[in-house]
């Protein structure tokens, strides 16, 4: 009896565990659908706070944090009125920063990181320019160092060395076959935690990059 | 099984099923609007350590549903914001709830005290980037050539130093992260510009106050000069730059948690002389051979920073004394050490202590056959200091300092040799609040307290600021305050009892950002007190007083024209001293009554090119004539002054630049000075200060190396 009383606990603790788990994953599946649907800036960060609702909870997981910097940073992106991006973007660097305390050196943290540099660029160029070129080229080499192969770091660089080359007048060859590069990766790409919600973002914004190399 | 541990399970099964009920579900609903009134869009409505929450709407509602039970606590979050928390019973049913926020006064931008202060930084409320200083035409990269083409300072072509808002150059002092720096400016002989020892490159930060600064800054009586040295440097770099004017060359290694950097430099103004024509008669032109080195460490709350300057130059002319016929050979050369530690430290969160230490070393000989002079000056100055923010209205700015200086001059010849000497010690302490007082003002109140050993008096001076927030782009601002310094060292010479002289400050300013363009308008009015006379038979007192008051205007617009960038700044002054051996009240011949610079500056993309352009207008200064009876009523010409300056990226790493002053090659006069003795006629003869040359003309190759080879000079530039 007592065995019996033990394994019909120890099953339902089992169960209880896959039930938090499944919890976990039924809200970022939420998440997810709810990214796929936000296309204006608005949208973006309901989605961000979805996500930020659920790095909350999970503080093991570092892709709740990760989606929710995403997401604030492609809301950003998306908006017209800059003088409110530095603001949104600490808040994005902020979220990045709870994800790489759950994990260090994660390639995809740093792609975001130096993603986020960039656009601060944008902000003020000739003030900026310089510094944040700089630390955005030093992220995505220390990103690309981790893994050569992902995309999403391959896309960027090509992006921000583009950037500097056309700004010197120099030549952009070198930049438009690192894309190219990026995109063949985009499909071929695998990550090595088989998490059903690893970021695949990005193709889209390398391949209409792609069209200034045509 | 028996029957006790059938219930037990089945209990189990249904407490685990009561759990999983999706039955049970509460709906909250509500609305969150700000303080102001106006809805949320966007806020995070949530309960705490759940999933369970959404967005607001555009209407600021919000309605989602959670199967929680009991008291929960719900959380309302928002950029910019205060976090709202309120506890809420699941298991009853909920009625609307209205969620007011209220604004983050530690996320908003501080209102920063202005009145009578330009920074340039890379925040956002500067007027001003360090960039910007140092591309201005007409500088020559110079920091205080620069800092003369903003309002409250006046042109004074023959000396090159900072005059403002009516005091003479000797009234600005220059700071490194808060440490003092003696002799500033390079050493040249009389009437030829001079320009600061320190290249804008050193420097993240600059904060250049035309009055009323902080209790923090003493031994200024009318402007400081506060600049903050670069942080640790992320990447190796080595600069090599070629110019007209000599050669430099510059490496930094940078480690994990520090960086290292050193320059050393060479200037020979001889192949420069030879080309262009000079109106002084040099033997030996200018040469000087400078070392720098940096060290910086950043770690865990924790920040070093040591600099080190060493220099030494020389030069040699035939200088020829106003109304004699022949010349003396005359030579100049002064060796310059200045060091400056630094260290600041996390306490807390909230507080954080600082302390550092400079020494300046400058020994300056002027030698002719007749005689020579030698003058060695020692200076110290230490300071220990802490702010803190112990509530979220307040922060605090305390500290105490020591300054020491010694001069001792030995002028003569094999005949006889004269040693003088003096040394001064002051020691001073000082207390500072900033209050934020709601959304929209922000008070410094300050006080320092001086000791002066040498004339064994103690000094409290008040300081007050107020910064309020008239509108959403603009402030006004009220500053005023009482400012102390000692008279220069030659007069201890005389009178080793001097006491400090003293200046009132009181400024109004107004400042309003129209789109991006920046207006800001100031009056101000100084009353000087104690300043040094000197009696018809040579002693001196500290019985000399003045006034200086008016106005500047500031128009900054970097929006109207693509890739064009220019500001224009016009001050009025008014001013009268009687000090030194004026018979009575006049204005000083440094000041013109009204000062006008327009700086310009244009970015042509396809040339990969800035050019800037720097028109400069003085009105007449006045100069004393001996000749005449009344005191300075000569009057110079009008100072008008075109130069032009184009920088041209060459490559990523290579920037080409060229710099030229008075382009109209216009004949300013700066003044006329007279000799001492009357000629046979009984007239004292005199003549024009002109500078050396109509125009001086730079040209530079700077190079960058770096592991990624996009980094440049052109920050600096």
């Amino acid at each position: 009896m007592k065995k019996t009383t033990l394994i019909l606990i120890a099953g339902m603790l089992v169960a209880a565990v896959a039930y938090a788990n499944d919890n976990y994953m039924k809200a970022m599946q939420k998440g997810m659908e709810e990214l796929s649907e936000a296309s204006s800036p608005e949208a973006m960060l309901n989605v961000s706070n979805t996500f930020a609702r659920i790095a909350n909870v999970e503080k093991e997981e570092w892709l709740p944090a990760y989606y929710a910097a995403y997401t604030v940073t492609m809301s950003t992106a998306m908006s017209g009125d800059m003088s409110a991006w530095d603001k949104n973007l600490d808040k994005a660097d902020g979220f990045l920063q709870q994800a790489s305390q759950v994990s260090e050196d994660n390639v995809e943290i740093l792609a975001l990181k130096g993603f986020i540099q960039m656009l601060r660029i944008s902000v003020d160029p000739q003030t900026r320019g310089q510094e944040y070129s700089t630390a955005s080229g030093m992220t995505l080499g220390k990103a690309r160092q981790l893994d050569p192969n992902n995309p999403r770091v391959l896309y960027f660089l090509a992006q921000l060395s583009y950037g500097t080359a056309q700004f010197f007048g120099s030549d952009v060859s070198e930049s438009c076959k690192l894309n190219q590069i990026a995109l063949q990766q985009f499909d071929t790409y695998k990550d090595n935690s088989e998490d059903p919600f690893y970021p695949s973002w990005g193709k889209n914004m390398a391949l209409s990059f792609q069209e200034n190399c045509n | 099984m028996n029957r006790q541990t059938t219930i037990f399970i089945t209990f189990l099964i249904l407490s685990l099923g009561v759990s999983l009920n999706l039955d049970a579900q509460s709906s909250i609903h509500g609305t969150v609007i700000a303080y102001t009134g106006e809805a949320i869009i966007g806020a995070n409505v949530y309960i705490e350590d759940s999933y369970d929450g959404v967005s607001t709407d555009t209407l600021g509602n919000f309605e989602f549903d959670s199967e929680l039970t009991g008291i929960q606590n719900l959380i309302v979050s928002y950029l910019g914001y205060e976090t709202f928390e309120r506890d809420i019973n699941l298991d009853l049913e909920l009625e609307k709830i209205e969620v007011l926020l209220l604004e983050d006064i530690s996320e908003m931008d501080p209102i920063v005290i202005t009145a009578g202060v330009f920074e340039a930084g890379t925040g956002k409320g500067e007027v001003l980037k360090p960039l910007d200083i140092v591309t201005t035409a007409g500088a020559t990269a110079d920091i205080a050539g620069a800092l003369n083409t903003l309002p409250g300072t006046t042109t004074v072509g023959e000396e090159g130093r900072l005059f403002v808002r009516g005091g003479d150059g000797s009234e600005t002092l220059t700071f490194i992260d808060g440490l003092g720096v003696l002799d500033s400016y390079e050493t040249t002989i009389p009437n030829v510009a001079t320009r600061s020892r320190f290249s804008p490159m050193m420097f993240s930060g600059m904060s250049f106050s035309t009055g009323g600064y902080s209790a923090e800054y003493g031994r200024a009586l009318s402007s400081a000069l506060i600049l903050s040295s670069k942080d640790v440097s992320l990447q190796d770099r080595s600069d090599i730059s070629i110019m007209t004017v000599g050669l430099d060359l510059a490496h930094t290694e940078s480690f994990k948690n520090s960086s290292i950097s050193g320059k050393v430099q060479y200037t020979n103004l001889t192949p420069y002389m030879a080309l262009v024509k000079q109106r002084i008669d040099w033997i030996k032109a200018p040469e000087a051979l400078e070392g720098n080195l940096a060290y910086r460490y950043v770690k865990d709350g924790l920040t070093f920073k040591s600099y080190g300057k060493f220099n030494t130059s020389s030069m040699k002319l035939n200088y020829q004394p106003v109304g004699i016929d022949s010349s003396t050979e005359t030579m100049l050369t002064n060796q310059y050490l200045y060091l400056n530690s630094f260290a600041s430290y996390n306490l807390s969160d909230k507080t954080s202590a600082r302390g550092g230490i400079s020494y300046t070393r400058s020994i300056t000989e002027a030698s002719q056959s007749i005689g020579s002079q030698r003058d060695d000056l020692n200076g110290f100055h230490f300071k220990g200091a802490i702010y803190s923010d112990p509530v979220y209205f307040l922060s605090l700015n305390f500290g105490t300092e020591v300054f020491f200086n010694d001069l001792s001059r030995v002028s003569g010849n094999e005949e006889g040799k004269i040693k003088q000497g003096v040394d001064q010690t002051i020691s001073a302490t000082f207390m500072e609040g900033t209050w934020a007082i709601g959304r929209k003002l922000s008070l410094r109140t300050g006080v320092r307290t001086e000791y002066f050993i040498n004339s064994d008096h103690w000094s409290f001076d008040p300081r007050a600021s107020l910064a309020i927030k008239s509108g959403d782009n603009s402030q006004l601002g009220l500053s005023w305050g009482v400012f102390r310094q000692n008279a220069d060292t030659e007069s201890y010479f005389r009178n080793p009892l001097l006491s400090q002289q003293k200046a009132e400050h009181a400024i109004l300013s107004y400042q309003v950002t129209i789109k991006k363009r920046v207006l800001r308008l100031e009056a101000f009015n100084k009353t000087y007190n104690d300043l040094i006379k000197i009696d018809s038979i040579g002693n001196l007192s500290n019985s000399g007083s003045g006034y200086a008051r008016g106005m500047d205007l500031f128009w900054r617009d970097n929006k109207t024209f693509k890739n064009v960038d220019y500001w224009i700044s016009y001050s009025y002054i008014d001013t009268k001293r009687n000090y030194r051996d004026y018979p009575y009240a006049s204005t000083p011949g440094f000041v013109a009554d009204h000062n006008l610079s327009i700086v310009y500056k244009h970015w042509f993309q396809s040339l990969r090119s800035q050019l800037g352009l720097t028109y400069t207008f003085a009105s007449p200064r006045r100069y004393n004539d001996p000749n005449t009876v009344a005191f300075n009523n000569g009057r110079t010409p009008n100072y008008h002054d075109l130069s032009m300056n184009i920088s041209y990226l060459m490559k990523p790493n290579v920037i080409f630049y060229l710099s030229i002053t008075n382009l109209l090659g216009r004949k300013n006069i700066y003044g006329y000075e007279y000799s001492q003795q009357p000629d046979e006629t009984g007239l004292y003869p005199g003549r024009e200060i002109v500078p050396p040359a109509d125009r001086f003309a730079f040209l530079g190759v700077f190079i960058t190396l770096s592991k990624t080879n996009t980094m440049n000079q052109l920050p600096s530039l």
